[in-house]
């Protein structure tokens, strides 16, 4: 039987617990001793990495495939990795796809638009999939019902045919959820940031990978099998099809929900719901933060959409490399995911134990604004090599910072975490929607004038973090009141709610997260030591 | 304080870098002289469609020197480069064909239809439009150059600004029925055996529980 405090008493199935542990900030409220000698899995084999009391992975190895925990780690990342991969697929191939269609700068545009759109929707259903169905299913099922629509690529001949396909296409992009859904449950709190993290920046490297393979896959095409520009660039779109229907094969026949088995063979112990979706969406909707965060993540994340869609047409076009040189260097901004996303929750978390919450919001705010002026100096960047260089400086600072945001976010709320985690994430689609609506749509800006205008606006939205406050932290630049931990998250819930004791997790997380105070030198707080909690 | 000298001298020297000389501009279009006459005819097959569809149809273009010019104007001209040029209709909204006085950056003219020796009258070439042009509205434009290749003076068989004797040409779409049916048939894989493989666990029943 699950031991007391566990997800079984929270209620699998709340609305919000997809989300939980997501950044790993979050205490786990049971025993974390070291079962390694006896932990066996389904088919009495020792796990192969350290354990703890409900089989979760006590340790990341990166290079090892054993399963459960890491064939899931590697099966979850390069699932996510696969849907950005399919989702970006067309821009690298634009200089030819526009000729094909006669598309126009602002059907191009409208296409971007529709890119990043579907997600939105998909995004919000797949926590609540996650929950009921399992991550197994949940990244299974997304990314084999988009492979049609991948397959439908190459039968476009008109340019509305070319909108929606990549509209649907980037439904798959909601595989970020069952990533971290995943990871999270299979991976102890104290890593789970990291392995998020990392899973995170390596899937969203899928949008510097195609930039690199689509060209190089288009050329062998129409260069070794001679087949017409217009058709090789139809051709090579089997090649993000098959891939998601191979890793849909995959996810199925290997991955498994959790370190003992799948998701709907294990009984749930207690399935009543501890809360109801209103008062967890009123919480989220009601904390200003909530709303901040939508919108610099919009800045940070949105950015990197934005340039994933304009980034190689915007090189091919201007200095007049080929289509796999500006492939090529495409890649490249996608590629700095590698590290850059997870060294920016590493930065925050370092700064975090030192500083508190005052040191994240300072470091999201540095690093985002340093994206933004490098945005800035990329736009108005007339030579080449120069304009590389920018480029990946600027790629380091915008994927950072969504490393750092998602170091902030697990303690914006405890009560409506997973909301407001789909709301920010949300938020970073609105926000490169935005970006591509305003710059990049019509003829009246060139690419690089826009560039140069979404790095101004990045750094004109990301100056609302200075709105920032939490009353027992302080905020960047007031400091802390003589609110407690307690106050603040208790306070999400109501006298008679309390009363019931549902606030109990609420509170062992308020505890938990005094860590945030930093050190004494720096916030006057006394910083109570972290206890495991039982 | 030396450091942030320091600092402000690599600054100003990077910007200095980032504003460095331009790379040499070619020969401006405005300054070329029209002192060719070219026409250009579609050939084909439906001769009443008035349209050219690529892979099929080709375009007979002839060209010679303005034999109204007095003076002698072609001592320098060496050879002819004959290209097809996009019609502002299809350049709206296309940044990437835009038009641009300085040659060397202008993007009017994609394709080249022939290069030949320079002649001053019995200039004729038929050119089968290949399957890589897009669709769109054309005229022909015919370069003269030096010895050096240096543009020396032009001549379209369109006016100036560039609304008569268009040529609209079909391109092909790029799909072929191998595609097509290849595309159904992986698409209907992936769906159905996601579905197999949902009802074979369903049936089956899954691994048993432990907690």
């Amino acid at each position: 039987m699950a031991p007391e405090g566990t997800r079984a008493d929270e209620g699998e199935g709340q609305p919000g617990s997809s989300m939980h542990g997501v950044t790993g900030h979050e205490p786990f409220p049971f025993m974390v001793e070291t079962v390694a000698e006896e932990a066996t899995d389904l088919k009495g084999r020792k796990f192969s990495l350290p354990v703890d009391s409900e089989h979760k992975a006590r340790k990341l190895k990166l290079y090892s495939f054993a399963p459960p925990h890491m064939l899931t780690f590697h099966l979850s990342w390069i699932s996510f990795m696969t849907c950005f991969f399919s989702t970006f697929a067309p821009p690298p191939l634009m200089p030819v796809i526009r000729d094909n269609l006669g598309l126009t700068k602002s059907d191009i545009a409208n296409a971007g638009i529709a890119s990043v759109s579907g997600s939105i929707i998909s995004r919000l259903l797949m926590g609540t999939i996650c929950d009921l169905a399992g991550p197994r299913y949940g990244c299974a099922i997304l990314i084999m019902v988009t492979a049609p629509a991948v397959f439908c690529m190459p039968l476009v001949s008109t340019i509305n045919g070319f909108i929606m396909v990549r509209f649907f296409i980037s439904f798959a992009l909601a595989t970020f959820v069952s990533c971290q859904f995943w990871m999270s449950s299979m991976f102890n709190g104290q890593i789970v940031g990291l392995a998020n993290g990392t899973a995170a920046g390596w899937g969203n490297m899928g949008g510097g990978i195609t930039q690199l393979v689509m060209p190089l896959v288009y050329d062998l095409i129409h260069k070794k099998f001679g087949s017409e520009i217009f058709t090789a660039w139809r051709l090579a779109f089997f090649v993000p099809g098959c891939m998601h229907v191979v890793m849909g094969l995959l996810v199925l026949g290997l991955g498994q929900d959790l370190p003992d088995g799948n998701y709907a063979a294990l009984k749930r112990a207690g399935d009543k719901v501890n809360d109801t979706f209103l008062k967890v969406l009123q919480y989220g909707v009601t904390n200003y933060r909530t709303w901040i965060f939508t919108i610099t993540y919009g800045y940070c994340l949105g950015v990197e959409l934005t340039v994933d869609n304009i980034i190689a047409e915007y090189f091919y076009d201007r200095f007049d490399v080929n289509l796999h040189i500006a492939g090529i260097i495409a890649s490249s901004f996608g590629l700095m995911n590698f590290v850059a996303r997870p060294a920016g929750g590493i930065i925050s978390d370092l700064t975090g134990r030192r500083y508190g919450m005052r040191g994240r919001l300072w470091v999201l705010w540095v690093i985002q604004t340093l994206g933004g002026v490098f945005c800035i100096v990329l736009g108005v960047t007339h030579k080449l090599t120069e304009s590389i260089v920018v480029m990946l400086i600027f790629s380091v600072f915008v994927q950072a910072a969504c490393g750092a945001t998602f170091g902030v976010i697990p303690f914006i709320s405890r009560r409506s975490l997973g909301i407001i985690s789909g709301f920010i994430g949300a938020g970073g689609n609105v926000g490169s929607i935005l970006t591509q609506v305003l710059f990049f749509s019509s003829s009246k800006y060139s690419t690089e004038t826009g560039i140069m205008l979404m790095g101004v606006m990045t750094v004109a939205c990301t100056a609302v973090l200075f709105l920032v406050y939490f009353p027992q932290w302080g905020g960047m630049l007031w400091p802390p009141s003589k609110a407690t931990e307690e106050d603040y998250y208790g306070g999400e819930w109501n006298a008679s709610e309390q009363a019931d004791g549902l606030h109990r997790t609420s509170l062992k997380f308020a505890e938990n997260s005094k860590s945030e105070r930093g050190t004494t030198a720096f916030s006057g707080l006394a910083p109570a030591p972290v206890k495991p909690s039982v | 304080m030396a450091c942030c000298h320091k600092l402000l001298a690599v600054t100003v020297l990077f910007a200095a870098l980032f504003q460095a000389t331009e790379v040499e501009g070619g020969v401006r279009f405005s300054t070329l002289e029209r002192n060719l006459v070219v026409n250009a005819q579609i050939q084909s097959q439906n001769v009443s469609s008035g349209v050219a569809k690529v892979g099929v149809d080709s375009l007979a273009v002839q060209w010679n020197l303005n034999s109204s010019l007095e003076i002698e104007v072609d001592s320098e001209y060496a050879s002819v480069k004959v290209k097809l040029c996009f019609a502002p209709k299809s350049q709206i909204d296309r940044g990437w064909r835009k038009t641009d006085d300085d040659l060397q950056r202008d993007n009017t003219c994609p394709k080249e239809i022939a290069t030949k020796l320079y002649r001053s009258e019995g200039n004729f070439v038929v050119w089968r439009i290949p399957k890589n042009v897009p669709g769109g509205e054309y005229f022909v434009r015919a370069y003269v150059l030096d010895t050096q290749a240096v543009e020396l003076a032009y001549g379209q068989n369109t006016d100036d600004a560039k609304t008569t004797n268009l040529i609209t040409i079909i391109p092909i779409t790029g799909r072929l029925p191998s595609i097509d049916i290849a595309g159904i048939v992986l698409s209907l894989f992936s769906v159905v055996s996601l579905c197999s493989f949902l009802l074979a666990e369903t049936l089956l029943g899954r691994k048993p529980a432990m907690s």
